[in-house]
């Protein structure tokens, strides 16, 4: 099986970029780090290309990567500041404010990372279940809770 | 808004703008152009890095197990050029062993094991690192270092101090945490016979225990010699860029441990949460069973560490079984992870008891309380 090339890298990380962008700000709140866990998850699956199956999976696949990324991120950060300077992990004052999209970030961990791949990124429940390995009946459970805790914050 | 469904949602979520901060692009950009650069920067040294970390562990004591993977929070600050850096070191040295000057004294060793426990456990850490030179005459007499070239360890000769030992152990973590961060991200492919039967167990265990997909993971294997243990390693990198290491004895089918390596699962700000730990007993039920026989259960126990203020150290828990022909398995559950990321097999509890006493002495010193709650073999059943 041929693996992508570079050039072929690239262009689908160019076409995935902001949807990059967005799952990890999802998972760490913060715009610095989320920049940091994004290019550490296009490193890690530049050097792991050979890995995917198909290039139709790209998306999920890199998706995922950015997932495990960005929580490994998440748990140092938050070991190393969880005292000190838990402010950091807030949204920063020059990210641009969304009413939905501060809801969102209000969800805790679990549930935004599912509303982020489900609303925004539109995986089906069981596309999510195979993502993060967890049981599709807990995405939807986590799905649902997610809907009522939007309820109350929009 | 009472009335939220999955299609308004979608409708609001489909006009929300989400836009990264300026300069993402171009960062994107960069990265992308140096991608060749940054395979080319990753080198190789993940069998000598695991050889030299697991025989450093395993030596003097039989507490190996759970912290095989286990980081250290002391870790978490080395920068990438530091990492680099000792990786490249491991690399250039022209042997693949540790040697030492001298031999450590018995107190030298005894005070070695309970630092190493205070670092994992405390975080206690050196007031400096571990002097490094680049060749042996460069070497200051009676004074602690190390020689990159010859990956040799020059002590005083006089007894070491608590400092000087614990800028060893910090080494040590630090190298083998680098090595294996960095080696993780060129893993190779080797599976020669007998080996492949290994991998093939360690695939196995992997499956049954984490229920995971393995297809397109690759494998390494490396075989751990010393004068005193021999130990086979599988390492599995998996395509969503997971990884899982299996310990094998020689002519053992039955794994010590099999890990999910996580980045961290140490952290220090989770409250004990006795009905959590109660809770997760059905996840170790589904995992034992795949490999004993639940009813040859003699014992089983909730083991955790805490301080005064009721926060979980580590957040960690162990659950122990202790079978009827005197084996156990241990199964270490993460707080941090929500999972369970290591199961290990003891062919003799009573080792295991042995370090647990120790530890204990150790923790106590430290101010931290061990609670063990044992399990009636029936509830267990039942749960």
């Amino acid at each position: 099986m041929s693996y992508i090339n570079k050039e072929e890298f690239a262009e689908m990380v160019k076409t995935y970029q902001l949807e990059l962008y967005r799952l990890s700000f999802a998972i760490l709140r913060n715009e610095a780090d989320a920049q940091d866990a994004v290019g550490d998850a296009i490193v890690k699956a530049y050097e792991q290309r050979r890995m995917l199956g198909s290039k139709e999976k790209f998306k999920s696949w890199i998706m995922k990567i950015v997932v495990n990324t960005s929580k490994n991120m998440l748990r140092s950060k938050h070991q190393i500041v969880y005292i000190e300077d838990m402010p950091e992990m807030k949204v920063g004052a020059s990210e641009k404010r969304d009413e939905v999209w501060d809801a969102v970030l209000e969800l805790d961990y679990k549930h935004r990372v599912v509303v982020v791949l489900y609303y925004y990124e539109c995986f089906s429940a069981k596309e999510i279940s195979q993502m993060l390995h967890i049981p599709e009946g807990t995405i939807k459970s986590r799905l649902a809770r997610a809907r009522e805790k939007l309820k109350t914050l929009l | 808004m009472n009335n939220l469904t999955d299609e308004k949602i979608r409708k609001l979520v489909a006009d929300s703008k989400v836009e990264p901060p300026e300069g993402y692009e171009d960062k994107i950009d960069s990265l992308l152009n140096q991608l060749d650069e940054s395979e080319k920067k990753t080198r190789f040294a993940w069998k000598r890095a695991a050889a030299i970390f697991i025989i450093f562990l395993l030596v003097g004591s039989a507490g190996v197990y759970a912290t095989i993977s286990g980081r250290n929070r002391n870790l978490e600050n080395l920068s990438d050029t530091q990492k680099q850096q000792f990786l490249d070191d491991a690399s250039e040295a022209n042997t693949e062993r540790d040697s030492y000057s001298r031999e450590l004294s018995d107190t030298e060793e005894e005070r070695l094991e309970e630092l190493k426990i205070a670092y994992n456990i405390e975080g206690k850490s050196p007031q400096k690192s571990l002097s490094l030179v680049a060749y042996g005459n460069q070497v200051t007499e009676n004074k602690l270092c190390f020689v990159t070239s010859e990956s040799k360890f020059y002590f005083p000769e006089r007894e070491m101090t608590d400092e000087e030992l614990l800028e060893i152990i910090d080494f040590y973590y630090k190298r083998d945490y680098s090595i294996r961060a960095l080696g993780e991200k060129n893993v190779q492919s080797r599976t020669t016979v007998p080996e492949d039967h290994i991998v093939q167990l360690a695939e196995k265990y992997v499956k049954s225990i984490y229920d995971i997909d393995l297809s397109g993971s690759k494998y390494t294997l490396d075989k751990i010699e010393d004068s005193e243990i021999t130990v086979y390693l599988v390492g599995i990198s998996t395509k969503d860029a997971e990884r899982y290491e299996v310990t094998f004895q020689p002519d053992s089918d039955m794994f010590d441990s099999v890990t999910k390596v996580n980045s961290d699962n140490f952290v220090d700000d989770i409250q004990v949460d006795r009905q959590l730990y109660r809770e997760k007993l059905t996840d170790t039920k589904d995992i034992i069973e795949k490999f004993a026989d639940l009813r040859q259960i003699a014992g089983s126990s909730i083991n955790y560490v805490y301080k005064d203020d009721g926060i979980l150290k580590n957040g960690i828990i162990t659950y122990a079984f202790e079978m009827s022909d005197g084996s156990g398995y241990f199964l270490y559950y993460s707080c941090a992870h929500d999972e369970i990321y290591s199961m290990v097999y003891m062919k003799d509890m009573n080792s295991y008891y042995e370090v647990l006493e120790n530890n204990r002495k150790v923790e106590e010193r430290l101010g931290f309380r061990r609670e063990k709650v044992e399990l009636d073999p029936v509830v267990f059943l039942s749960e």
